[in-house]
C-alpha cells in the first residue's frame, strides 16, 4: 500500500559510525597479521572483499515491499548522506581514476576537468533540484512525462536517457572487471558473474533504498581509501598529515626532479587525447610551468563540458527526489559540493606525491629486481618500464604509466604494506560498484515506467506488487544485457564515461534548463532539441575518436563539445522565447512544479486519482 | 500558492539562482584563466595560482552555495512555499 513517509532514522549516524569503525578495525588487524607475517596471499582482496560483504549486509537489511521505498527511499535521506551518495554517483570509479590520471599526464591544467564536476553538481543544486524533487517522478524521464502532461514525451525521454546510463554503466563495469581480473587474479568469467550476482545482492532486496544506504557505505570507503594512504605519503614526507595543505613544499623539488622532453604542443591531438587511452604513456609535461599541454579555450571547453553533463545526469538528478523536502535537496547538493571540492583539494596532492615517487633518485626501482607491484601493474597493461640511459635504475619518465595506475598506485609506489594496497583498490571497487548500481536502477526504471507499463498502468497497481515483481525482473535482465556486454568486449572506462557525459551535456542539460525556467516551452520542441542534442554528441564522439582534433572542425572533443553546447542553448532560448503563450492550466502546473514545498506532484497523483481509478469510482 | 504570492517569490528565486550562478561561473572560469599568471607568487608554500585553483576559489563557492541554499530556504519559509505536509 501507499505509505506515508517515515521520519529519517535517528540512529544512521550510530549505524554509519559502526560500519566505519568495523572497516578500519578490519583494517588494523589486517596490518598487524601482515606485519607478523601471518598472512600474505589474499591481502590485496581482503578489504575490498570486506567493503562489499559489509555493503550487501545494509543492503539485505534494507528489503522492502513497499512501492515508495522501493523506488525513491521513502524521500527521507538526510542531506548529508546524500551528499555521500551523489558524490560517488557523479564522479563513479571512471571518474575518479580518471581525473586523477588526468592530473598526472596534465599537472595543474586538469583543474578545467575537476572544477567542471564541481561546477556541475552546483548548478544541479541550484537549478534543477527542488523543482525536479516536486516533480517527484520515479525517473527524470517521468519529470519531462509530468512537465508537458504527454506520455509519449516520457516514452521517448526514457529512450534517450537509456544512452548515458548505459555508457556510465559499462565504463563502471569495465574498471570492476579490470579490477578482479588484474589486481586480485580473478578468471574472467568470475569476475563478471561476480558483479552479477554482488548488483543483484545489493538491489534486489529493496530496490533504491537498498541501493542509498549501501551507496553511503561505499561512499565512506571511496574516502577512507583515497585518504589513508595519501596521509600516511605526506607524514613521510612533510612530517604532516594534511596533505592537502602541505604538497605545497614539494611542489619546487619536483619542478627540478622533472627533466623531461618538450612534449606535446599545447592543446595538440596528443596531449588532449592521452587521457583517453589506458596505455602506457610518457610523462611530457611537467606538473607546472613550462610548456602547458592545455591551452586556454580547451580549459574553458572542458570545464563547461563536464559541467553541464554532470548537472544533468539523470542518476545525479533524480537523488533530489529521495530527500524529504526541498530544503534537504538543495542541502543535500551543498554537501555533496564541499565534497567534491575536497576532492578537488585532495587530487593535485596525490599527483604532486605521486610524481616526487616516481622522480625521486632514492625511490629508484632497480631493473632486475622489479618489485611486485610493478609486475602487477605490467601484467595489467597499465604500466612499462625502460632504463633509457642505462643507469641501472629506474626513475621519472624510465616509468610509463597508463592513466589508470595512478590512483591504485599511490601506496604502491609509495612501498606500504598490501594492506594499503588493499584499501586503494576497496576505494575504487566501492566507487565503482556504487556508480554501476544507480546506472542499473536508472535503465531498469526506464524500462518498466516507460516501455513495459501502459499509461498509468504502473500508478493503478496500488499495492504494488506487480510492479516490484516487474521492476527487480527489470534489474536482473539489465545486468544480464551488460555482464554479456562487458564479457564479450573491451571498453575503455574512461571513455564510456566521457561519451555519457557529453550526451548528457548536450542531450538533456538544455532541455531540462528550459523545461524548469521558461514557462513558453512546449513538449515537441523540447524533443527536438533533445533528440538534435544527443545526435550531436553520438556525431562529436564519432568524429574526434575521443580527443583527436577534426581536421575540418579544428576543435577536439572538449572544444567542439563546447561549440555544440552553445548552438543548442541558443536554439533553447530561441524555442522557449518565441512559442506561444500556454495556456492557463498549464500555467497552473508549471507554478506548482516551480513551488517547491508540500507533496511532490507524482506522491499526490498516486494518492489521490489512481486509487480511485483502481477501484474503479 | 496563488499567482499573486507566485509572481513575487518567484521572481526572488530566478534572481538569487542567476545571482549564485553568475558568481560562481564567474569565479571559476576567471580562476582558470587568470591562475597560471599568478604563479609566480607564492603563498603558504604554494604557487599562488595553484592555491587559488586548488583550495582559495573551491573554499568559496561551497561557501556561496550553502548561503544559497539557506537563503532560498528563508525565502520559501517566508513565501509559504515551503513544506506543507
Amino acid at each position: 500500500m501507499y505509505s506515508r513517509y517515515r521520519m529519517v532514522n535517528p540512529l544512521l549516524g550510530v549505524y554509519y559510525g559502526i560500519f566505519t569503525a568495523a572497516f578500519i578495525g578490519l583494517g588494523v588487524l589486517l596490518i598487524i597479521l601482515e606485519y607478523m607475517g601471518r598472512i600474505e596471499g589474499p591481502i590485496l582482496a581482503a578489504l575490498p572483499l570486506a567493503a562489499v560483504f559489509l555493503g550487501a549486509g545494509i543492503a539485505i537489511a534494507s528489503l522492502t515491499s513497499v512501492r515508495d521505498e522501493y523506488f525513491i527511499s521513502g524521500r527521507r535521506v538526510p542531506a548529508g548522506l546524500n551528499g555521500l551518495v551523489i558524490l560517488v554517483v557523479s564522479l563513479g570509479s571512471a571518474g575518479l581514476s580518471g581525473f586523477v590520471g588526468a592530473q598526472f599526464f596534465w599537472g595543474i591544467d586538469a583543474f578545467g576537468l575537476l572544477l567542471g564536476a564541481f561546477f556541475g553538481v552546483i548548478m544541479s543544486g541550484v537549478l534543477f533540484a527542488a523543482f525536479v524533487r516536486k516533480g517527484g517522478g520515479y525517473t527524470l524521464s517521468t519529470f519531462f512525462e509530468l512537465r508537458y502532461q504527454n506520455r509519449s514525451v516520457g516514452v521517448i525521454m526514457g529512450l534517450l536517457l537509456f544512452l548515458p546510463a548505459a555508457a556510465f554503466a559499462i565504463a563502471e563495469f569495465s574498471i570492476l572487471k579490470t579490477v578482479l581480473t588484474g589486481l586480485l587474479g580473478v578468471s574472467l568469467e568470475f569476475a563478471v558473474i561476480m558483479v552479477f550476482a554482488a548488483v543483484l545482492v545489493f538491489l534486489l532486496p529493496g530496490g533504491v533504498r537498498s541501493m542509498s544506504w549501501s551507496q553511503c557505505a561505499l561512499a565512506i570507503v571511496v574516502v577512507i581509501g583515497l585518504l589513508v594512504p595519501l596521509i600516511l605519503v605526506a607524514l613521510k614526507y612533510t612530517n604532516l598529515p594534511l596533505a592537502q595543505f602541505t604538497y605545497g613544499s614539494l611542489i619546487d623539488d619536483l619542478a627540478k626532479f622533472e627533466t623531461l622532453g618538450t612534449g606535446a604542443e599545447p592543446g595538440s591531438r596528443m596531449a588532449v587525447s592521452m587521457i583517453f587511452s589506458s596505455q602506457p604513456q610518457n610523462l611530457s609535461h611537467g606538473f607546472m610551468g613550462g610548456e602547458r599541454p592545455i591551452d586556454l579555450f580547451d580549459k574553458i571547453a572542458m570545464f563547461f563540458v563536464i559541467a553541464t553533463g554532470v548537472a544533468a545526469m539523470p542518476s545525479l538528478v533524480v537523488r533530489a527526489g529521495v530527500t524529504s523536502t526541498a530544503f534537504q535537496a538543495r542541502k543535500s547538493y551543498a554537501w555533496a559540493a564541499a565534497l567534491i571540492g575536497f576532492f578537488i583539494l585532495t587530487v593535485p596532492a596525490y599527483v604532486v606525491f605521486f610524481r616526487y615517487l616516481m622522480f625521486d633518485p632514492q625511490a629508484a626501482i632497480i631493473p632486475d629486481a622489479l618489485p611486485s607491484w610493478v609486475l602487477t601493474l605490467q601484467s595489467m597493461g597499465l604500466m612499462a618500464v625502460e632504463d633509457n640511459n642505462g643507469d641501472g635504475k629506474l626513475t621519472g619518465d624510465e616509468l610509463r604509466l597508463a592513466r589508470d595506475a595512478v590512483f591504485i598506485g599511490l601506496p604502491m609506489i609509495a612501498g606500504f604494506m598490501k594492506t594499503f594496497q588493499s584499501l586503494t583498490v576497496a576505494a575504487l571497487l566501492a566507487a565503482a560498484l556504487a556508480g554501476l548500481m544507480a546506472r542499473v536502477m536508472a535503465i531498469s526504471q526506464y524500462l518498466i515506467r516507460d516501455f513495459h507499463f501502459r499509461k498509468g498502468e504502473m500508478e493503478a497497481d496500488v499495492g504494488g506488487e506487480r510492479t516490484l515483481l516487474w521492476a527487480r525482473g527489470a534489474v536482473v535482465l539489465v545486468m544480464l544485457v551488460l555482464t554479456g556486454l562487458v564479457y564479450s568486449y573491451e571498453f575503455d572506462p574512461f571513455q564510456c564515461f566521457m561519451a555519457g557525459i557529453l550526451l548528457c551535456g548536450l542531450g538533456i542539460f538544455p532541455v531540462l534548463l528550459v523545461s524548469i525556467w521558461s514557462e513558453r516551452m512546449r513538449g515537441l520542441p523540447m524533443l527536438f532539441l533533445s533528440i538534435s542534442g544527443f545526435a550531436l554528441a553520438g556525431f562529436l564522439l564519432l568524429i574526434t575518436s575521443f580527443g583527436q582534433t577534426h581536421a575540418l572542425l579544428g576543435l577536439d572533443l572538449f572544444g567542439a563539445g563546447f561549440a555544440g553546447l552553445l548552438v543548442l542553448m541558443v536554439l533553447a532560448v530561441g524555442f522557449a522565447q518565441f512559442s506561444p503563450k500556454p495556456d492557463a492550466a498549464a500555467l497552473e502546473r508549471l507554478h506548482e512544479l516551480r513551488t517547491p514545498g508540500g507533496e511532490a506532484i507524482y506522491d499526490r497523483h498516486l494518492r489521490l486519482v489512481m486509487p480511485r481509478r483502481a477501484s474503479g469510482r | 500558492m496563488d499567482i499573486e504570492r507566485f509572481r513575487p517569490y518567484w521572481l526572488v528565486t530566478c534572481t538569487r539562482a542567476t545571482f549564485t550562478f553568475l558568481v560562481v561561473v564567474g569565479l571559476l572560469v576567471v580562476g582558470l584563466m587568470f591562475a597560471g599568471q599568478l604563479d609566480h607568487f607564492e603563498f603558504l608554500g604554494f604557487p599562488l595560482g595553484v592555491l587559488l585553483l586548488g583550495q582559495g576559489l573551491v573554499f568559496l563557492v561551497i561557501g556561496v552555495m550553502f548561503w544559497f541554499v539557506h537563503a532560498q530556504g528563508q525565502s520559501d519559509e517566508q513565501s509559504g512555499a515551503n513544506e506543507d505536509l
